[in-house]
């Protein structure tokens, strides 16, 4: 492999700041697979670090090893299949956490790729699963939810999944 | 199964063509062979990106639902299947709210595919209506073939039936049936179990379609009566039940072929099949018929290809919507092809004969008529 200095197009590199201050330095052509960096770059923003103010350390990591693995022109299809399949066995709370910053980086098939884990991943779940994943607060009383769950029986039925990952 | 592309342009998909073709060619089949099963397909409408519209906002990244952005869950819960809505619906006030409003099913929609819907009729004569759907499903696009739950209370479901209704045609997931006694018809909507008794005008007559009209966002049934040599239509609307004569501005004398329509333009089309005032001549100059839906209006115009022998080759013909056009299907009995045109300026009404699909051999027939016989044996 041709040593990095002697390659004759030059390199612009980035560097990108998590919420916990960790700064990560990236190759510009990977990093502007997120539209956000892109247009960043593009008003000439980027001279500087670019603070992720939504996006802690841990998610960025992963954020960045799925765009390196998705811009490299060495993996072929099937390694980033294997690579999308793996990436989407972490647990949903990482998933959860990678959405929302694939969403503000605007990263479409990040997006995309998380959003179908996560439908796929709670699909089977019972709705209280589903309230505890998502946090979200019931405001309804116990008569009302047993009354709706009285209009449509048939969609509680069969072996629903109480566990929260 | 081998086909030819005529002239098709490099963003063309045959074979999705051809599963189109093939959805149809299934109810084709069925109905020409008189069996047990009738089958339709469970049309959806593809209605555009409105899922980015209401997504690209600033305000949706609102957190009303919890610890992600709304436009995130609706993103997750817009790919899951209807029975798991339908138990997240437990969840809480806004998340009800959020999915039983027409935006989130317009998007939810805008992601389904085609499905077919197969009613074992035989079956349904003994122990209440007997529906299945067939397609691929939300998430994994995985082939499913199950059975659709009803209510025992439901009317179509009543043992007491004679002949239980008989399904007739869907619409964005409503089913409507038709007392095969009475001119009486049951629209369902089998993911609430609601069902709605539409009772016949004073005369009898037979449905031509059953529609969502998007304007008024509601559906409605356009219905025809035949007296004599005139025809009168009219318009059903089920959130009001009321009937609506359609009010036509010359003499619209004509019967569609089934009541398979294709929505395109803001207008259903059909064949069209009798012609009352040239009875025994096929009304191939008036092979289409079109029904403006926000203006109620009738009217036809001619289907591609040459003029026609008999009137029986007009059951031949069907149409379907293919990249967002008008698609003319006509299948070659002697050929064992299927010719495929598509309207491609539909003010000008310019048709090309895009595709020709030959099927493989004579026993694609016996195997499609195989498929809906005993699907469980193939499945």
């Amino acid at each position: 492999m041709a040593e990095a200095s002697s390659s004759i197009t030059e390199k612009f590199f980035l560097t990108l700041k998590s919420s916990d201050g960790d700064e990560f330095v990236l190759e510009e052509s990977i990093a502007i697979q997120s539209i956000t960096i892109k247009n960043m770059v593009e008003d000439g923003c980027s001279s500087s670090v670019i603070p992720l103010s939504k996006v802690d350390t841990e998610t960025l990591i992963k954020v960045i090893e799925y765009m390196k693995m998705h811009s490299s022109t060495s993996s072929n299809e099937e390694e980033i299949e294997n690579f999308d399949k793996k990436f989407v066995s972490n647990s949903i709370n990482t998933i959860l956490n990678i959405l929302e910053a694939a969403n503000f980086l605007d990263i479409n098939n990040l997006l995309e790729l998380c959003a179908e884990a996560v439908a796929n991943r709670i699909k089977n779940k019972t709705p209280e699963a589903v309230r505890k994943i998502f946090n979200i607060t019931s405001d309804f009383t116990p008569e009302e939810e047993a009354e709706i769950r009285n209009e449509t029986p048939w969609a509680f039925e069969g072996n629903l999944d109480h566990s929260l990952d | 199964m081998a086909f030819e592309v005529d002239g098709g342009g490099d963003e063309q998909d045959p074979i999705m063509v051809l599963e189109a073709v093939m959805a149809d060619m299934v109810q084709a089949v069925a109905l020409a062979l008189v069996m047990a099963l009738q089958c339709f397909t469970w049309t959806t409408e593809l209605l555009g990106s409105l899922f980015n519209i209401i997504c690209k906002d600033e305000e949706d990244f609102a957190e009303t639902f919890g610890r992600l952005p709304d436009c995130l869950i609706i993103d997750i819960l817009s790919r899951l299947p209807v029975d798991c809505l339908v138990r997240f619906r437990r969840d809480c006030r806004d998340l009800r709210a959020l999915i039983s409003s027409h935006d989130f099913t317009t998007v939810h929609l805008s992601r389904a595919r085609p499905m077919l819907l197969i009613h074992d009729y035989y079956e349904s004569t003994k122990n209440g209506q007997q529906l299945y759907v067939f397609g691929a499903e939300h998430l994994n696009g995985k082939n499913v073939f199950r059975k659709l739950h009803l209510r025992p209370e439901l009317t179509i479901n009543n043992k007491r039936w004679e002949q239980p209704p008989t399904l007739q045609c869907s619409c964005q997931g409503v089913i409507l049936f038709a007392d095969p006694m009475y001119p009486t018809y049951y629209a369902l909507n089998p993911i609430t179990q609601e069902e709605v008794t539409i009772k016949h005008t004073p005369d009898p007559g037979k449905s031509c379609a059953l529609y969502f009209c998007p304007l008024t966002r509601q559906f409605k049934l356009l219905y025809v009566q035949a007296q004599g040599s005139l025809c009168q239509y009219f318009v059903y609307m089920l959130k009001t039940q009321t009937w609506r004569k359609i009010q036509s501005s010359s003499t619209f004398n004509f019967l569609p072929y089934r009541n398979s329509h294709a929505v395109v333009n803001g207008a259903l089309h059909w064949i069209m099949y009798t012609d009352f005032e040239k009875e025994g001549i096929p009304p191939c100059a008036n092979g289409i018929m079109v029904f403006r839906m926000d203006k109620e209006e009738l009217s036809a115009m001619p289907h591609p290809g040459s003029l026609c022998t008999s009137k029986k080759v007009h059951t031949t013909m069907t149409l379907i919507v293919k990249e967002n056009c008008l698609s003319f299907c006509h299948l070659l009995v002697s050929e064992h092809a299927v010719d495929i045109w598509i309207l491609e300026d539909y003010e000008m009404r310019a048709w090309n004969k895009r595709y020709k699909v030959t099927l493989f051999d004579k026993k694609i027939f016996f195997l499609l008529f195989c498929l809906i016989f005993s699907p469980g044996r193939y499945l």
